[in-house]
């Protein structure tokens, strides 16, 4: 069974706001590793059974965020099977509806989100990132709420991270086509290759 | 003209009447035994003496009273054992010799002894169960209890049975029969070295095991050079491993390791397409067949492992003994390579199991590899002077239901027994004694007539 | 006799007659409290109610009423001397009421020559005997009734099976024990429970030996009679890693007794009570405290709603287990698109208070009043607290509907959705990079020798003929046609170009005729000008794809300055395009499927990481428990004094994990206490315990066990 990277489809908001993302983690993977990756990623809805097919799931958007009741059960079960949400905060903007909205269904859901500590395994899974998470394009820019978030967080299970919430807005900086990597001095993807690393083997 | 007895028989008048019939009597039954013993004599003499057989036996210590060759030797078919003591490993090693040999081995037993032979062992504290395997001569229905109460009842018979449970209080009682369960192997000797790729099945696997307390050394390649380690050793190592886990993708130099790491002790678990690494026809329990998809939905079943993918197991190996079926295919299947054991899982993507499956999946994920590979971590070396070979190790656990297994059940010598069990009539007459005894009796039987004056 | 001392013999039996009503009075009070009490008690033992202390105040008051009556009744105060002559007239008739007589005087006196015949009179009947049987006749009924209304009494306030204590009362009143039999060395003490305040829920008299269900937060009182020292009272907690260390609760004395209050967390809790004569338990569940359940009834769907100046009705009902203190509908409206999104939220219907267990909520919108756009969304759900002051208060939320104003060009489609960001914005990046990476090129020409050059802005022209080809796949998605658009090919490429191929080449001009056959056969779209939609949404694109034809031809001939002109041309149209409306479906975004074997572990960057570390192991409760119960169960087996005890603590290790196994436990031990076959549920509690006992026939060749 090949490694398939999946996109959360949730019944609220824009879901299908980072089309291009999944490609691109996609492409970094194979690059990287040669780890035995689907050449697509796959699209499942958060209160499907089907979700549990794929232990690492992205889930994005830029508006209010409201899971149903399904959603909210097959979300918890998810993560105490082993599951691990990938969420970014399209908006980018701790402020915004997506990250009032999205971090209240996660903290009702599954416990209170709390900072990853920039030594995490996560960013020494792969490739090593000392300071943590890296910047992107639209922190650097002053979009969103003009803030550079020194942190991702996350919530645990078991010892692993089962929720890893970012408010960095990977989802604008990665959904370019993978073609266009060649214009980039630096490889703006390689944090997607730790997470799925970190995902695969711990 | 009167005889002599005749005139002696009337000096004597009135008591000497009385003295010429006894002594008729007793020269007429002298007479008599004479003739028996002389029949008997022929009778001995042309009836051919059963084949006695050998006497032998076991004694406290547990070895053979007669040496190897002194048995092997014997010119009787049937050679009695008499259970003095347990046997050894050694023991056990010649007496099955002495049978390929073409004798029989025939064994007894003083009543101390059970008739049933039980060895029970306790998991390592990762499974936390007990293994029990009993074997009977009489199929019979036994109450099985322990300290704590009464477990259960079950079947045995000749073929044996092995059983499994949760944790037992004290001694495990099968009928009137008890034998404390020897204690588990040290953690230290339980290591586990998970190899494979960097995939779901090898995260959740090494989960599962860690989580459930084994301790586990991981080598888990992400490119053919890069690999993702953990723990002090990422090859077979058999002073640290006690168990090698091979998943698809392992690098091929960890695999050329692993003939050498089972025979010299160390247990090997095959999962899935795994089995079908080059290098590894030596020590597959069976053949791998063509991948079966599992059954959609079946995850969520009370057969949960009918949902997953399965690598069947075609064609046993030499020594392989299939533990689990699906739809009349094997599934998991176990042998003894030399002084190691090899398990064959021919499931793959386990882990969907323990993702998909009903709410008791994530525990019964983690037990059932537990369980399976509990079955590989060898027994703690015996403190109570049983000898511990690398190829007997874990009979010796129960070396008599090793024994019966091989030989048949003891039978049972009782007192009563022992009194009733003579030598054959014939054997036992002596044809000197009988000579002797015609000669006598004969003898005595015409000097009686001489001297009553018939002769 | 003298008159005086007959006198005297009469005063005498006036006494003992209204010692004897007297008497008869208080067996009545004593006999009517007894008679109350063993009502009271024997409803006790069917209900649990009425408590002791209100058993003995009606008691009390029953004496009261009962003796006040009966003395009302027998007036012991107002036996006279006249009465007792007459009590013993009664008794001796032949006295013919001499002695009556004599009573009757004012005054007793010697020299009256009455009263001297009337003593000699009554000296000469002999009448003393038989008053004096009758009197002490009298007594022994009267001792008789006292003893029986005392017998009665003492056996109605002896203690007696009952389904619950006794309320507590102050220590100061006398305490009884909770069970029958009181043994030697037992401290008087009895629990009450005491929810938390904001339950509302009332205080709750309990027995030891009782499993409880409390809620969490809610106080066990303890109230003992006597020195702290001749008790011990412990609590134990029991979690998933196994019962807890008992600890000692803090008692303070209080009247002639003590007090001790254990808090009830969220772990079930033994509390032990210790003594001379043994341990009495109580065992307690924690209730947590459920959160408000709040459903939205109307609207029952995600709905779009085409008038932007509608009112809209919301309805739902919402509940709670012990009451609701607040509820609200929210919502949250969000207007933009792309990347660009403003929000503003707001509640209707806000309630407070203490509102009860069920609210049922109706308010209506009127959308007008905010000012909602076509594309704007609305969430709206229903909330509510509840009343918890402790761990709370606890939100309750509805699930969410989304309302949209559809824009006016999508009401013929439900599936018209926000806009994602464009692929094409991605495309300005590399068709700017290419531009840069031509500049560059052209200000190295005079260093560079001409195949050089020619190689380089080949190279710069086969990825500009890539980017053509993107732009190629957007205008045909867009207009419906083969979503994979040019088959574009280009120097170098690897693949095999027959003249077929090239003939079918895709143009500027074949993709124009395409539009303009989409737009023909397209009628869902209104003209928008002198264009039709189609055309104008992409017309952007098409100068774009225009304009990149033409930079390709220049790089592939080797002319890169030439090409930097259309190269901006298609930069600037493409910026163009960004700005331009467009429409995306749902479900369907750019496919990307990625050439893996082009690719694969080409990535230069070399990994740096460090070794996975191992994750604990987790708790295994059912295997501790496992080896609890096991003890337990040979202690039973061994006959143990400790049996019982053992089986409590694995009860109260057992309550958390697995309730089922917990009853069992609890029937074995019920049935050890009253002493009756026990097998039973002590095999269901094993086997309830224990992994079942799975067998597999076969020899040893494999002691592997059966997995």
């Amino acid at each position: 069974m090949k490694f398939t990277f999946a996109t959360v489809q949730y019944e609220s908001g824009d879901w299908d706001s980072a089309p291009l993302l999944a490609a691109n983690v996609i492409d970094a993977v194979a690059r990287y590793t040669s780890i035995d990756v689907a050449p697509a990623g796959a699209i499942v809805p958060l209160s499907s059974e089907a979700l549990l097919r794929y232990p690492l799931a992205f889930l994005t958007g830029h508006l209010p965020v409201r899971f149903t009741v399904a959603e909210r059960a097959m979300l918890r079960k998810y993560c105490e099977r082993g599951g691990l949400l990938f969420v970014d905060d399209h908006n980018h903007d701790v402020d915004g509806v997506f990250h009032k909205t999205c971090t209240e269904e996660l903290s009702q859901t599954l416990g209170p989100l709390a900072n990853i500590p920039n030594t995490h395994a996560l960013y020494k899974a792969f490739f090593t990132f000392r300071d943590g998470p890296p910047t992107t394009s639209h922190e650097l820019n002053g979009w969103g709420d003009n803030l550079v978030h020194d942190h991702l967080q996350g919530i645990e299970r078991n010892g692993r991270l089962a929720v890893i919430y970012s408010s960095k807005d990977y989802s604008s900086e990665w959904s370019f086509h993978p073609e266009n990597k060649k214009f980039l001095s630096v490889d703006n993807t390689r944090f997607g290759v730790n997470l799925v690393v970190y995902a695969l083997t711990r | 003209m009167p005889s002599r007895a005749d005139a002696g028989t009337a000096t004597i008048p009135g008591q000497g009447t009385n003295t010429a019939h006894l002594l008729r009597v007793v020269g007429g039954v002298l007479h008599g035994i004479g003739v028996l013993c002389m029949l008997l004599l022929a009778w001995r003499l042309f009836t051919p003496a059963p084949d006695r057989p050998m006497m032998a036996s076991v004694t406290s210590t547990g070895t053979i009273d007669r040496s190897l060759g002194e048995l092997l030797q014997a010119h009787r078919d049937t050679i009695d054992v008499t259970l003095d003591g347990t046997p050894s490993a050694r023991a056990r090693a010649e007496l099955r010799a002495v049978r390929a040999s073409g004798h029989t081995l025939r064994l007894a037993a003083p009543t101390a002894r059970p008739a049933l032979a039980i060895a029970a062992e306790q998991e390592w504290k990762a499974s936390g169960g007990t293994r029990v395997q009993v074997v009977s001569g009489d199929p019979a229905r036994q109450v099985v209890a322990d300290a704590a109460g009464l477990i259960d009842s079950i079947t045995i018979d000749s073929a044996g049975l092995r059983t499994r449970s949760g944790p037992l209080e004290g001694a495990v009682t099968v009928g009137a029969a008890a034998v404390t369960p020897l204690a588990a192997s040290s953690p230290d000797t339980a290591r586990v070295l998970v190899l494979g790729a960097a995939m779901w099945e090898s995260r959740f696997l090494i989960a599962a095991l860690e989580e459930a307390g084994w301790p586990v050394d991981a080598a888990v390649s992400l490119s053919p050079k890069v690999t993702i380690t953990q723990g002090a050793s990422p090859s077979p190592n058999r002073s640290r491993h006690a168990i090698v886990v091979l998943l698809p993708g392992a690098p091929s130099s960890a695999i050329a390791a692993l003939p050498a790491f089972v025979r010299s002790g160390g247990g090997l678990v095959l999962v899935g397409e795994a089995s079908r690494a080059g290098g590894l026809g030596a020590l597959r329990a069976g053949m791998p067949g063509v991948t079966m998809r599992g059954e959609m939905g079946a995850e969520a079943s009370d057969e949960p492992r009918h949902g997953l993918d399965l690598v069947p197991i075609t064609t046993l190996a030499e020594g392989g003994v299939a533990l689990e079926s699906r739809d009349g295919r094997v599934a998991v299947a176990a042998r003894r390579v030399g002084a190691g054991r090899v398990l064959q899982v021919g499931y793959d993507n386990s882990w969907f199991w323990r993702m998909g499956g009903n709410d008791a999946a994530p525990v019964a994920h983690r037990r059932w590899w537990s369980t399976l590979l509990s079955g590989l971590v060898p027994l703690r070396a015996s403190a109570g002077g049983v000898e511990v070979t690398p190829e007997h190790d874990t009979l010796d656990a129960a070396p008599v239901a090793a024994l019966a297994r091989d030989l048949g059940l003891p039978v049972i010598r009782t007192a009563t027994t022992v009194t009733s069990m003579p030598a054959s009539f014939t054997a036992s007459l002596d044809p000197r004694w009988l000579l002797a005894g015609a000669l006598l009796s004969l003898v005595a039987s015409w000097t009686l007539r001489r001297w009553r004056g018939l002769a | 006799m003298t008159p005086l001392q007959l006198v005297a013999a009469l005063e005498r039996l006036q006494r003992a007659l209204r010692t004897v009503a007297i008497g008869t009075v208080i067996a009545w009070a004593l006999g009517a409290a007894a008679l109350l009490l063993a009502g009271g008690v024997i409803m006790r033992m069917a209900t649990g109610a009425p408590s002791m202390p209100v058993l003995w105040t009606l008691a009390v008051c029953a004496a009261a009423a009962v003796g006040a009556w009966r003395w009302r009744v027998v007036a012991p105060d107002r036996v006279r001397k006249l009465d007792a002559a007459l009590w013993a007239e009664a008794q001796a008739p032949e006295l013919r009421y001499a002695l009556v007589t004599l009573a009757e005087q004012e005054r007793a006196n010697d020299g009256d020559p009455l009263q001297r015949r009337l003593a000699s009179f009554t000296s000469a009947v002999g009448w003393e005997p038989a008053v004096q049987s009758a009197l002490q006749q009298r007594r022994w009924q009267m001792a008789g009734r006292l003893a029986a209304s005392v017998v009665l009494l003492a056996l109605a306030a002896s203690p007696w099976p009952v389904r619950s204590a006794a309320a507590v009362g102050a220590p100061s009143r006398p305490l009884r024990a909770d069970t029958g039999d009181t043994p030697p060395g037992r401290v008087l003490a009895e629990a009450t429970l005491l929810p938390p305040a904001y339950s509302g829920r009332r205080e709750e008299p309990l027995a030891f030996g009782e499993t409880v269900a409390a809620l969490v937060g809610s106080v066990i009182r303890i109230d003992g009679a006597g020195d702290t020292s001749r008790v011990a009272l412990l609590v134990q907690e029991s979690s998933d890693s196994g019962a807890g260390t008992p600890r000692l609760v803090n008692r303070a004395p209080r009247g002639d007794g003590w007090r001790g209050d254990v808090r009830i967390g969220s772990a079930p809790v033994a509390l032990r009570l210790r003594d001379a004569a043994g341990e009495r338990w109580l065992l307690i569940t924690p209730v947590m405290d459920s959160a408000p359940v709040a459903t939205l009834l109307l609207p029952l769907a995600d709905t779009l709603v085409f008038d932007s100046t509608a009112k809209l009705t919301f309805s739902g009902t919402i509940h709670d287990d012990l009451g609701l203190r607040d509820t609200r509908v929210e919502y949250i409206i969000s207007s933009g698109g792309g990347e660009q999104f403003t929000f503003k939220s707001g509640v209707l219907n806000e309630r407070r208070g203490a509102l009860g267990r069920d609210v049922s909520v109706s308010t209506t919108l009127d959308l007008a009043a905010l000012k909602l756009k076509s594309g704007d969304m609305m969430h709206v759900r229903l909330t509510a607290h509840d009343g918890n002051t402790l761990s709370g208060p606890s939100l309750g939320t509805s699930e969410t509907r989304t309302i949209r104003i559809p824009r006016a060009d999508e009401r013929d489609s439900v599936s018209v959705e926000q806009l994602p960001p464009s692929p094409v914005d991605k495309s300005v990046l590399s068709q700017r990079q290419l531009l840069l990476l031509t500049e560059r090129l052209v200000q190295r020409i005079p260093r560079m020798e001409s195949a050089v050059v020619l190689a380089e802005s080949r190279r710069i022209g086969a990825d500009q003929a890539r980017l053509r080809k993107q732009v190629s796949d957007i205008v045909f998605a867009r207009l419906g046609d083969n979503p994979s658009g040019e088959h574009a090919h280009y120097a170098g490429d690897g693949h095999d170009h027959n003249a077929t191929e090239l003939a079918t080449q895709t143009t500027p001009e074949s993709v124009l005729a395409a539009a303009e056959r989409a737009t023909q056969a397209s009628s869902l779209l209104e003209e928008v000008g002198d264009e039709t939609p189609v055309v104008a949404v992409n017309r952007p694109l098409l100068e774009a794809y225009n304009a990149m034809w033409d930079a390709t031809r220049e790089l592939q001939g080797g002319t890169p300055r030439a090409a930097i002109d259309p190269m901006k041309r298609a930069l600037a149209a493409i910026q163009r395009a960004r700005s331009a409306e467009r429409i995306y479906l749902r479900g369907t975004p750019p496919a990307a499927v990625i050439d893996l074997a082009k690719i694969r572990l080409i990535g230069t960057d070399s990994a740096k990481f460090e070794a996975r570390r191992s994750l604990d192991a987790l708790p295994t409760p059912e295997r501790r428990l496992a080896g609890t119960v096991l003890r337990a169960l040979s202690l039973v087996t061994s006959r143990d004094s400790s049996a019982l005890d053992a089986l409590r603590l694995a009860r109260l290790d057992a309550l958390a994990p697995s309730p089922q196994l917990a009853a069992a436990l609890g029937d074995a031990i019920d049935a050890l206490e009253r002493g009756r076959e026990a097998t039973a549920p002590l095999l269901r509690a094993r086997r309830l315990a224990l992994a079942p006992w799975r067998s597999a026939a076969g020899s040893a060749l494999w002691l592997g066990g059966a997995p």
